[in-house]
């Protein structure tokens, strides 16, 4: 994605109405799903799924509402570096409480 | 001032304004990935002590309220959609709908305060807040006072963010207000949202991870 021909300051975003609706529809779908999924009592799975579309939630904000979709590639860098940085941080200190305690 | 708008948006130190525009954003997600990992201590730590004691987090999460969590949710949600609608009037230079969509989000902002200020309230209504006064009817007191005490944090310094970006929301309204922005120059709403949406996305995590995984 070339960043400087969707960028122009002068024209803006194409940002549609519609689809910005059509994604908040999605997303309280979404919520009310994992609402639905805890009422549902299945036990272990439950923080797994519940996380799963809190995921998907969270990647259809920053697409669609934080404009993702416009910008360049520098800034996926920035943004799959906080992941990455956050992965380093669970898996490191998990890995050694597991191996440790277990 | 407000009259010279078009001329005072590009700054020196920039080529023009596509260059000028990327580097806001640039700084904002940069301030943000900071953010990830200032709100990824504390989910470390909570998944850290869910590790330790899973059956204390399962009972005491069932005594979160989870139809106000899913409220607020909901909330958030709703105001990341205005917020996208006044960066969206912002773009196309429909100021009197920027301030109104930026007073709309601030209000949502603000339900999003009140509801929690209730739910804070219930808990100390409820002995749960940890303490010596911490309730004895639960398997673990110390695993849940253990839960309640990351429930305050996570959540607290969340509402923390919310309050910081109800002072942005509202200077960016006050700007608008002033004529600062235009359809060549609205950085300043754009990367506010960036902010809004990022606040967005921690509530995003923290519902169910407090929330909802206890059986119901």
């Amino acid at each position: 994605m070339d960043a400087h021909a969707t960028a122009a300051p002068q024209t803006g975003h194409d940002s549609p109405l519609g689809l910005y609706l059509k994604v908040y529809v999605a997303l309280m779908v979404l919520l009310v799903l994992t609402v639905g999924v805890a009422y549902l009592n299945i036990g272990a799975w439950s923080l797994p799924v519940a996380l799963t579309i809190a995921a998907i939630k969270a990647v259809v904000v920053v697409i669609y509402f934080m404009h993702m979709r416009f910008t360049g590639k520098l800034m996926w860098v920035y943004i799959s570096a906080s992941v990455v940085w956050l992965g380093m941080l669970l898996f490191g200190v998990l890995i050694d409480v597991i191996m440790r305690t277990r | 001032m407000s009259e010279a708008a078009h001329d005072v948006t590009l700054s020196h130190q920039f080529d023009d304004l596509v260059q000028q525009r990327e580097s806001a954003q640039l700084g904002m997600w940069l301030f943000l990935v900071t953010e990830v990992l200032f709100f990824g201590g504390l989910f470390m730590a909570y998944s850290l002590y869910r590790m330790e004691y899973p059956d204390a987090y399962a009972e005491c999460s069932k005594l979160m309220n989870m139809s106000l969590g899913a409220l607020n949710t909901a909330v958030l949600l709703t105001s990341s959609l205005t917020m996208v609608l006044a960066v969206m009037a912002a773009e196309q230079g429909r100021i009197k709908a920027l301030i109104r969509w930026l007073i709309v989000t601030i209000g949502f902002g603000g339900v999003f305060l009140v509801v929690k200020a209730f739910e804070y309230h219930h808990k100390f209504v409820e002995h749960l807040v940890p303490g010596p006064y911490f309730t004895h009817e639960v398997h673990n007191r110390e695993a849940c006072q253990l839960f309640f005490s990351l429930y305050f944090a996570m959540t607290g310094l969340h509402a923390l963010h919310m309050v910081i970006g109800i002072g942005l929301l509202s200077t960016i309204a006050w700007m608008a207000s002033r004529n600062k922005f235009t359809p060549a120059y609205n950085n300043p709403v754009e990367i506010s949202g960036l902010y809004w949406h990022f606040v967005d996305l921690v509530w995003i995590f923290l519902f169910p991870l407090l929330y909802l995984i206890g059986s119901r």
